[in-house]
């Protein structure tokens, strides 16, 4: 018996150590961009031969990978805005509404995650033609914006379902107007969930490829698009060095959501006392 | 009512309308009529016929090794509980976020004749090596399933966190052994979680570009390149129309049998 | 329909052989890390027997199953099945003991027939035993109907009858059962409990019963083990239990009581406030100047308006007070009586009968009661 045990012991440490090292692989290539980055040489490797910054050099002073990383920026902010109001909107009018609406609404709201990206991507390319080229980038953030819709409807309906309906009755007793309710009560409560909708949307939108690549012109080019550029004609480090920022960007991004999550917690405690 | 009529014509207008348009486009004709001419031209291009064939097979086969290579771990994260709980979340939500240009883009880096994994496998002395694992089949495979096994770990995780371990301290107590227990109780139960996960990397496989793109060769060319060629380099839109509606018809009709027997909140939200 | 039901020892009988057996806890101990959550339960239940072990939350009665299940591993101690020691049996087919749990943990992915069948395909009966024994297992907690259905179609009581019948069909020598109507109505506990009773006294099978409810544990109980702070702190039939409490925990877990403290006086009466002394029954054998609590039942008191007719005199077995408060609850009145003795008021549950007067608040009470229905708890030791 303390043979089966010894076995059943045994069998334990090899599923955990499996697990950790099935983690250690989705983890391990993405810190290898680190060394990649430090590269001295134009070819590629995990084990440079001498560490360098002149691919950090070359990105910041290249003005091709700056006006990318600004018409990137710019384009997935006003994405997030987008996908984050209509969004709220549609969560809103999902969670409050009745049985049949829901659902179309729903499933309007989730079809540009459900059709593959390529075809909101064709659909996107479809609505540029009607409008006029300066307005082009407009219409990659429109794209890209549908594309965020989706998950921050789901995040945002999530949090407000969290929301107490009695709460929000208790605040209409109390004498507060409807715009005064949604400031002081909704608002509040559902602002995590809003902000963490904004943060994901935003990561989409700065990502994403297809939309910006058919939409591409000179002098209009997202940094998801050089990038890909890159890769196909050139393959330098620099592209690791964009990647380790883009990286930093996301590290950034879970902190703030976690520092948002503890301060939430902390006033929550604050509140019940 | 307001805010339902902004929504409604925010989506109808950039998304619906040139949805539309898009269909409209397929059944086109060079004339102006109506034909179903671009949908004949697909079901007789030779061209096509090997990119779906390998769109599916590469899907499936992602999806597959996906399946193999999550679901012992999930099992494992799925047990844990308090802070390596919520590193394990974090550790996989890194990758899951991180832009799928990068993290194949660091494939393509490692498989390299000269990188890093061929490396350690021509100094362990295995026979035949440095291996081609770029813009080949092989590496598409690897770059995709690396791509997309966040997805299937997440929802694997969400359902079998869901799983009330009384049941196997139940299943125990009746005299199951740990194998009986694993096979009658927990695969019936963490199924909903494989077939949640199996859909998604499975039509996001089939609709995936960028690895397939990057890493493959002329021979692994999957639908979704066909489309993107056919825009922008070979400006044939209907073409590209045509293509669109059956991967359109495909994925939907996937998602509404899937959604039939699991919900559509589940696949939607497969971290739970 | 006759025809369809056999009686019901017959029933009992052809389920259940002579298998059921004595289970015997000695000394278990259990702690994480610095909290001690079982020290020293002491605990024999004979076969056929039925035992509960009732306490607060946090009094060890379920971590007590736990241990006895084999779920938790002691810390010292013996558990013995029979003449089996199984301490260190994981729970399974050797352990060989009936589960049935706080929320059922009935298999949501399988039907009450399979969830049945289980332990036997596991223990590999042929398929005709299998289905004879699942059949007769679902007549008896009269299931036979529902046997396709999954758990989540079924109401509460139901989901209970099915774990029931899951943790009866493979025979085990012992049934634990932890608080198996935490979840239920009170009308449907009621119900369920009479059936319980029926079932394990037709089967004869050793029961261990956790719950935190007194009158369930009344109800089924051969006996009762009240636990607190991680240990038994008595242990008796329910009679003895609820009229011979042997610490103030147990005389005041267990229904409503009146607690008169005082010291005993050397002609057998209990000093309960200045002057103030009530007679003691002749088997109390109090020792004088020891530190008693007389416990009186609320139902064994008798509160009557104090008319100008009635003796006024502070009497060896009544009590004089007003009435503090005064509830009508169906079966019986309660008064709060204020006295000018015990600082608590007494408690007075009377049966409400026509030719009783009824007192209001306010009003002059005088309270009796029966001599040899005081019960003497001695105080000291950490008791009080």
């Amino acid at each position: 018996m303390s043979k089966r045990r010894t076995i059943a012991r045994l069998g334990e440490y090899l599923h955990a150590g499996y697990a950790w090292l099935v983690l250690a692989m989705l983890l391990l290539p993405l810190v290898a961009l680190i060394p990649i980055s430090l590269g001295d040489s134009a070819t590629m490797s995990a084990f440079p031969d001498r560490i360098s910054l002149r691919w950090y050099r070359e990105v910041l002073g290249g003005s091709d990978w700056q006006s990318a990383f600004s018409w990137s920026l710019l384009t997935a902010s006003v994405a997030t805005v987008i996908s984050t109001t209509i969004g709220y909107l549609a969560a809103y009018a999902i969670v409050h509404s009745e049985t049949r609406l829901k659902s179309m609404l729903e499933i309007l709201m989730l079809m540009p995650m459900m059709v593959p990206t390529v075809i909101v991507a064709f659909s996107t390319y479809m609505l540029a033609t009607w409008i006029p080229l300066d307005g082009r980038w407009l219409v990659i953030s429109i794209g890209q914006g549908l594309l965020g819709l989706p998950i921050a409807t789901l995040i945002i309906a999530a949090s407000l379902r969290g929301i107490d309906p009695t709460l929000i009755s208790a605040a209409v007793s109390l004498g507060g107007d409807r715009r005064q309710v949604f400031r002081m009560v909704t608002l509040p409560m559902a602002m995590h969930g809003i902000l963490s909708a904004a943060a994901l949307s935003f990561l989409i939108a700065f990502d994403e490829l297809l939309i910006a690549l058919f939409l591409t012109r000179p002098g209009l080019e997202t940094l998801p698009v050089r990038i890909f550029d890159s890769v196909t004609y050139e393959l330098t480090p620099a592209i690791a060095v964009v990647s380790v920022f883009l990286m930093a960007l996301i590290c950034l991004a879970l902190l703030a959501g976690a520092v948002v999550r503890k301060v939430a917690a902390i006033s929550e405690a604050r509140v019940v006392r | 009512m307001l805010s339902l009529a902004v929504i409604l014509f925010f989506v109808g207008v950039t998304f619906l309308l040139p949805l539309f348009n898009v269909l409209l486009l397929s059944i086109s004709d060079p004339n102006g009529g109506v034909s179903l001419h671009h949908f004949r031209a697909l079901a007789t291009s030779v061209s096509l016929r090997p990119v779906l064939i390998n769109t599916a097979v590469t899907a499936l086969q992602v999806t597959f090794f996906c399946v193999l290579i999550g679901y012992p771990a999930a099992m494992f994260f799925a047990r844990l509980e308090g802070w390596k709980a919520n590193l394990t979340g974090v550790a996989i939500l890194f990758p899951f976020l991180t832009s799928s240009l990068v993290r194949t883009f660091v494939f393509i880096v490692l498989l390299g004749r000269n990188g890093v994994l061929n490396s350690v496998l021509v100094s362990l002395g295995v026979p035949g090596a440095p291996f081609t694992l770029l813009f080949n089949h092989i590496g598409v495979v690897i770059g995709m399933t690396y791509v997309l096994l966040p997805y299937m770990l997440l929802a694997l995780i969400g359902t079998m966190r869901k799983i009330d371990h009384t049941l196997l301290d139940a299943a125990r107590s009746l005299g199951a052994g740990p194998v009986r227990i694993f096979l009658t109780i927990y695969v019936p139960l963490s199924l909903p979680g494989v077939a949640a996960g199996a859909i998604i990397t499975t039509i996001l496989g089939f609709g995936y570009f960028v690895t397939p793109a990057l890493m493959g060769g002329p021979g692994q060319r999957m639908i979704a390149q066909s489309v993107e060629q056919r825009i922008l380099i070979m400006y044939d839109l209907p073409g590209a129309a045509s293509i669109s509606v059956l991967m359109l018809v495909v994925v939907l009709s996937t998602y509404a049998v899937a959604a039939r027997y699991l919900g559509l909140s589940r696949l939607m939200r497969p971290q739970g | 329909m006759m025809q369809d039901r056999p009686a019901a020892g017959h029933r009992g009988a052809k389920l259940q052989g002579a298998r059921s057996a004595s289970v015997h806890l000695e000394a278990i101990s259990k702690s994480f890390g610095a909290t001690c959550i079982l020290s020293g339960v002491d605990l024999e239940v004979a076969a056929g027997e039925f035992v509960t072990l009732l306490g607060p939350s946090g009094s060890g009665k379920t971590s007590t199953l736990m241990v006895a299940a084999g779920f938790m591993l002691p810390d010292h101690g013996r558990i013995t099945v029979g003449d089996r020691d199984v301490t260190h049996v994981p729970p399974g087919r050797e352990r060989d003991m009936g589960i049935v749990f706080q929320n059922y943990a009935l298999f949501p992915h399988m039907t009450v027939a399979q969830n049945v069948s289980y332990p036997l395909k596991v223990r590999r009966l042929p398929r005709a035993e299998v289905s004879r024994r699942v059949d007769e297992a679902l007549r008896l907690v009269q299931l036979d109907m529902l046997a396709d259905r999954k758990p989540a179609k079924l109401s509460g009581g139901q989901q209970q009858r099915v774990a029931l019948a899951r943790a009866l069909v493979f025979e085990p020598s012992v049934l634990l059962m932890d608080e198996p109507m935490g979840a239920l109505d009170v009308r449907l506990k009621e119900e369920l409990q009479w059936e319980i009773r029926r079932l394990q006294r037709e089967l004869g099978a050793t029961v261990i019963y956790v719950t935190h409810d007194q009158n369930e544990a009344m109800l089924l109980s051969d006996r009762i083990a009240l636990m607190r702070d991680g240990r038994i702190e008595q242990c008796g039939s329910p009679q003895e239990l609820y009229r011979h409490p042997k610490t103030l925990f147990a005389a005041q877990f267990l229904g409503d009581s009146n607690l008169l403290t005082g010291t005993a006086t050397s002609d057998g009466k209990l000093e309960i406030g200045p002057g103030q002394a009530i007679e003691l029954p002749e088997t109390a054998a109090a020792t004088a100047g020891a530190r008693y609590a007389a416990l009186l039942r609320p139902e064994v008191l008798l509160a009557e308006p104090l008319l100008p007719g009635n003796d006024p005199a502070p009497g060896a077995c009544h009590l004089f007070g007003t009435v503090r408060d005064m509830a009508f609850v169906g079966q019986s009145i309660r008064y709060e009586i204020a006295c000018e003795s015990p600082a608590q008021p007494i408690l007075v549950h009377q049966v409400a009968r026509a030719t009783h007067s009824q007192m209001s608040t306010g009003q002059a009470a005088r309270v009796s009661w029966d001599t040899d229905d005081i019960h003497l708890i001695p105080l000291g030791d950490g008791n009080d």
